[in-house]
């Protein structure tokens, strides 16, 4: 008897869901630093522009051809690619990277996820509490991270500990399935997560001038730091990418999540609203929440010469060192600790579920298995892949995921998806397609846009952000001699796990065509 | 106005100015204009459920 498909409970929590996957720690964290370093408010040019040309076309793109594999029990990209490309034998072998890329970044995500829960914990017992200083955090940080032993942690048996609980509860809820477990919490964490970040807005925005000698170092100010415009940054090439980057990293577009979600969506259910709707929450969480809370307080504490410093250290110790400093400077430091962690830590849940969802789905589409043997199994292989992850920190391999899974695969598997989309599967039948049971019209132009626009931009993206980063990674440049083999050994395993990938494609497809021929 | 440049990431000042405002203003106005446009459909229509 055939399996009874897994479908959205409501409009409402597939929307939360996919807004879910987008939400994430670059929000907080990528983001404000992203436009304080690409010229202010003359950032959020291009970041529109990206928006609309790019970050739009893709959410429909992904949310059409996701529901319309869906119509054919696909939920993952080598089903719907074949879907949509029925005279192509190789192109579902592409779409293998639609499982890999969410699984690869899963691994090393689930991780930084749970030092997220860790800190709100420590933030409520105090356990770093009187650090004043940025030294002295970032000597608590790298004492939880096993990189080295201090009076703090003698091993890395605590982050361990919030690592396994945090990813119990990320395959718990796989368990559950769409409805009972992602929907489920989605509906549920995405509100809190609202409210955690606005009242960590709020407080921000009413800090005031913490040094009373420095009356115009204040919050308000700061936000001038991320939105006064400097113009001549928009001769710069480097500045647009930087800018089409953001967009594409923080809509989860181009990992084949948002294909999977949709996929478990009626025919007749609406696509172009909905897809709209995830991008709005996203950006509103990015710009209006994740633009007035870290640089604005970093601004407060350290000044417009420090916030430079803090802002040049990256997202990590923006997190991890700054923002504990910080709050530990306010009343009820740790409440508001516990809110900072907790919120991240929320939002890095929403998005890792969302990665886990297709190496399941592929499993119970392809090979049948039930929902509760495809989490285990996935479950089992990844917590594998994650022990190089946790105790080989500081050698290279998150980076080298990061890399591959997080940034290569991302921009490779969204150029060849829209070129498929408007090219092969054809621009008009995508476009009757988009708007079956849409709750509203898209403009014209965007059917332009779909088919000459978004895949140029994207060819283009691919292009000069493989010479500008791609080379020098491939080529390990400014790796040290080192960490050479770990990063070696790292490219290796990744190279294994996307030939059993493609492996498992080749003997799904040959079992579904034994099955069709009997 | 003091600017100290760090590729972009310059001091762009100590105060937020009418440029600051202005980029502020509208692409927070861009976004909430958006969700409201969204969210008003979504919950509005029959479309709020599958």
């Amino acid at each position: 008897m055939a399996k009874q498909r897994q479908r959205w409970g409501s409009k409402i929590g597939i929307i939360l869901a996919v807004a879910g996957s987008a939400v994430g720690l670059g929000n907080f964290l990528r983001f404000p630093v992203q436009a304080a370093q690409n010229g202010g408010g003359a950032f959020m040019i291009p970041y529109f522009i990206s928006f609309l040309l790019l970050g739009i076309p893709l959410m429909w793109i992904e949310w059409t051809a996701g529901r319309f594999g869906g119509g054919f029990e696909h939920s993952t990209a080598p089903g719907i690619f074949h879907s949509m490309w029925r005279k192509n034998r190789f192109i579902k072998y592409f779409g293998v990277i639609g499982i890999f890329g969410p699984m690869i970044i899963f691994i090393y995500y689930t991780y930084i996820e749970s030092w997220c829960l860790a800190y709100s914990v420590f933030s409520i017992i105090g356990k770093y509490k009187g650090f004043t200083t940025q030294a002295g955090m970032t000597d608590f940080l790298q004492g939880f991270q096993g990189l080295v032993q201090n009076q703090h942690f003698n091993g890395l048996g605590i982050a361990y500990l919030f690592f396994v609980i945090t990813f119990t509860l990320n395959i718990i809820v796989v368990y559950y399935g769409i409805k009972s477990g992602i929907e489920r919490l989605c509906k549920i964490v995405m509100p809190i997560l609202f409210v955690f970040a606005g009242i960590i807005m709020i407080r921000v925005l009413t800090l005031g001038a913490p040094n009373i000698s420095m009356p115009s170092w204040n919050s308000i100010n700061g936000l001038g730091f991320l939105w006064n415009p400097d113009f001549s940054a928009l001769k710069d090439a480097k500045v647009w990418l930087a800018a089409a980057g953001q967009m594409f990293f923080t809509l989860s577009v181009g990992i084949g999540v948002i294909l999977t979600y949709s996929s478990y969506l009626r025919k007749a259910d609406d696509v172009v609203l909905s897809g709209l709707s995830a991008a709005g929450t996203n950006e509103f969480v990015e710009v209006i929440l994740g633009g007035s809370i870290i640089i604005p307080a970093a601004f407060a504490f350290f000044g417009p010469h420090g916030v430079v410093e803090v802002a040049k250290g990256g997202a990590f110790n923006l997190s991890f060192v700054t923002m504990p400093v910080i709050l530990g400077h306010i009343p009820m430091s740790a409440v508001f600790g516990f809110l900072w962690f907790g919120m991240l830590f929320l939002a890095g849940v929403t998005s890792s579920i969302s990665l886990a969802q297709p190496a399941v789905a592929f499993l119970e589409d392809e090979f049948n298995l039930n929902r509760k043997w495809a989490t285990c199994i996935f479950g089992m292989i990844t917590f594998l892949l994650c022990q190089p992850v946790i105790f080989l920190l500081g050698k290279g391999v998150v980076n080298e995921l990061d890399f591959w899974g997080g940034t290569f695969c991302l921009v490779v598997f969204a150029a060849v998806e829209a070129i498929v989309f408007a090219w092969i599967f054809g621009i008009d039948k995508a476009w009757d397609e988009m708007h079956h049971g849409s709750a509203m019209r898209i403009p014209r132009v965007y059917k332009f846009i779909i088919k000459y626009i978004t895949p140029l931009f994207l060819l283009l993206i691919l292009f000069f952000w493989f010479i500008q980063d791609g080379i020098p990674v491939i080529m390990m440049r400014g790796v040290e001699d080192g960490l050479k083999p770990y990063v070696l050994g790292t490219r290796l395993g990744l190279v294994a796990i996307f030939t059993v990938l493609c492996v498992l494609v080749k003997i799904a497809w040959k079992k579904r065509k034994m099955a069709t021929y009997h | 106005m003091e600017k100290e440049k760090n590729g972009y990431l310059s001091l762009k000042g100590d105060v937020v100015n009418i440029g600051g405002w202005i980029f502020m203003i509208l692409s927070w106005s861009f976004i909430i204009a958006l969700n409201v446009f969204c969210f008003s459909r979504v919950f509005g229509s029959r479309h709020g459920k599958m």
